[in-house]
């Protein structure tokens, strides 16, 4: 069982990964802007972070950027959640340290297999 | 004998007529005896009743109307909490079909398929793979998009014929292709802009090209709303390309409408690189002609590489009477006439030169025709000696004198005393190249000028060699 904290702003895209992660004996946690996201990040232990690049007040490659000068939470992997349009984000993101990404609109299943690896190769 | 049924009727008649009565007694006769007494406040105290009334009334009904638009979304609050527990999970999980619909149908009464259309929408918007097939195939299972074809269909209100057609879009459904491609033709622009939409959510190139060609032909859909639906197309980041490769299948009056959308889509992010990709089309000179950025930009360095291409052709874009460009576009293709000294633009030059009100512009041709040597627009630039703008003046007196015709002396040398002392140089300039003509000119009018300044210039150049 993995703690996953999921930033997204779209509840109904967190309905689906939330849906998704439990139903693999994960514990999901939802910040739906970047500053909760930061409060979460210094507060819980987390083992998998799943980030929109497009999320209120601080983006996804800001937190990104945030997480990855922190010696406490380097380590945890990030998978960037995007949309089309976001590619070229996805580039940064990935020159940045992300270990994966997905494109929305997204297979819940493809989600939960590259959860599932980005896991394993911790 | 009375019936019990008629004693009844005849006792509510008797009750309504006392009614009436005590009402006209109580309230109409006071009224119309204060009417007769003071008329006008009667009728206002009387008129303010009736505003109240009517005030009060229209309050009753927004609240009746907010109370009503309250429950609706109270209650589709809790149905949507109660489907994100029980039908979601089911959705997602690949649970078989008829179990799905047993519980669906327990759980979701028919009334409820408008609501859950509007529930499972989004989800539709963010899913894709073997959750999104379910999910299409539970709407198709229990009637929704059937339901939906019928509204896009029958429904005499736009609103829901273009919801219609947006849901239609989001479930994919590709047995709606043939309604959603009747609806391009919709009479309403909404409806057809979202029918465009809801094809292009397909991702299907052949349905773009459908898409395209319908909407172009539609006067009412503007740049804007043109972009708006075809930026709905699933795979957008190809949409530019394809867009570039198919335009020359399009009429010209399309193309712009085309490029235009390419440009909104490559200008927020990479900038005009497609323009610099498609330099080698007629059409992108033309969204560059307008835009007096782009042409600052790009202008000079496209007629430069495309002087001698048909589609570069200066002229025909300076004298079209449909589409008049920007002035600072015209007077760049204005000059490099000049620059490059293509006299097949004499007669547009001439031809425009008659017609200009812009002061910028006239400079301009007057200058090109110097540089073009286009005696033929002599008696033309004559009349331009009479400007009230110097700059003109001047310039038409200097391309007269590269014509070195003599006939032009006479006029030029009034230009000797003007006030402007670059008129008077010019002047001077010009009636000097003219040879001994010129000469003679400028002996004699320094004979009878009483003017100081015309005589110092005159004598400058008398004293120069020609």
């Amino acid at each position: 069982m993995a703690r996953i904290l999921v930033i997204e702003d779209d509840e109904h895209i967190w309905n689906i990964i939330q849906y998704k992660l439990k139903s693999e004996n994960h514990e999901p946690i939802w910040a739906n802007d970047g500053l909760k996201a930061l409060r979460k990040l210094e507060k819980i232990k987390l083992d998998l972070i799943i980030s929109d690049i497009m999320v209120p007040y601080l983006d996804g490659l800001q937190i990104l950027k945030k997480i990855k000068k922190k010696d406490e939470l380097k380590d945890i992997p990030v998978i960037m959640l995007t949309s089309k349009s976001q590619e070229k984000d996805v580039l940064i993101g990935l020159e940045l340290g992300a270990q994966d990404y997905i494109t929305k609109p997204f297979s819940p299943a493809e989600l939960i297999l590259r959860v599932n690896k980005v896991l394993r190769s911790k | 004998m009375d019936s019990p049924k008629n004693w009844e009727f005849d006792g509510f008649l008797k009750i309504g007529d006392s009614f009436l009565k005590l009402i006209s007694e109580q309230v109409f006769f006071p009224f119309h005896k204060h009417f007769q007494e003071y008329p006008i406040t009667t009728a206002l105290i009387f008129s303010v009743f009736i505003l109240i009334g009517i005030t009060a009334f229209l309050l009753l009904y927004v609240i009746y109307l907010r109370l009503k638009i309250d429950r609706y979304q109270n209650l589709k609050v809790r149905k949507f909490v109660n489907w994100k527990k029980n039908i979601l999970p089911l959705i997602l999980d690949n649970v078989d079909i008829s179990t799905f619909l047993k519980t669906f149908l327990k759980t979701i009464k028919k009334g409820d398929y408008e609501m859950f259309g509007e529930f499972i929408t989004p989800y539709l918007n963010d899913t894709k793979g073997d959750s999104l097939e379910r999910m299409i195939k539970i709407l198709r299972e229990i009637g929704v998009v059937k339901r939906e074809r019928y509204h896009l269909k029958h429904s005499n209100s736009t609103w829901r014929r273009a919801l219609a057609v947006r849901r239609l879009g989001a479930f994919k459904d590709s047995f709606s292709i043939e309604a959603l491609v009747k609806a391009l033709h919709d009479k309403d622009i909404t409806v057809a802009v979202n029918a465009a939409g809801a094809l292009l959510k397909m991702g299907d190139r052949q349905l773009l090209k459908t898409v395209i060609s319908v909407l172009l032909r539609n006067k009412f859909i503007t740049e804007e709303l043109f972009a708006e639906a075809l930026l709905k197309f699933e795979r957008t980041l190809n949409l530019e390309i394809f867009l570039s490769q198919e335009i020359d299948r399009y009429p010209i009056s399309s193309r712009f409408k085309i490029i235009n959308l390419i440009l909104q889509i490559t200008r927020t992010e990479s900038g005009p690189k497609l323009i610099i990709r498609l330099r080698n089309s007629k059409e992108a000179v033309g969204v560059i002609l307008e835009n007096e950025d782009l042409a600052e930009e790009l202008l000079d360095e496209i007629i430069l590489k495309y002087k001698n291409s048909e589609f570069i052709d200066l002229e025909k874009i300076l004298s079209k009477k449909e589409k008049v460009y920007p002035v600072s576009s015209r007077i760049k293709m204005i000059d490099f006439i000049g620059y490059i000294r293509r006299v097949e633009g004499i007669p547009v030059l001439i031809d425009i030169l008659k017609k200009s009100k812009n002061d910028e512009e006239t400079i301009s041709i007057i200058k090109a025709l110097g540089n073009l040597e286009a005696a033929e627009s002599a008696p033309l630039l004559v009349d331009h000696l009479e400007s009230e703008h110097p700059v003109i003046r001047a310039q038409a007196a200097k391309a007269l004198g590269v014509f070195k015709d003599e006939k032009a002396a006479k006029p030029i040398s009034r230009l000797l005393e003007d006030r402007d002392w670059w008129c008077r140089y010019h002047a001077a300039s010009s009636i000097h190249q003219m040879g001994e003509a010129g000469k003679i000119c400028l002996q004699n009018f320094l004979k009878i000028t009483k003017d100081p300044f015309a005589k110092g210039i005159i004598t400058q150049f008398l004293s120069k060699p020609q």
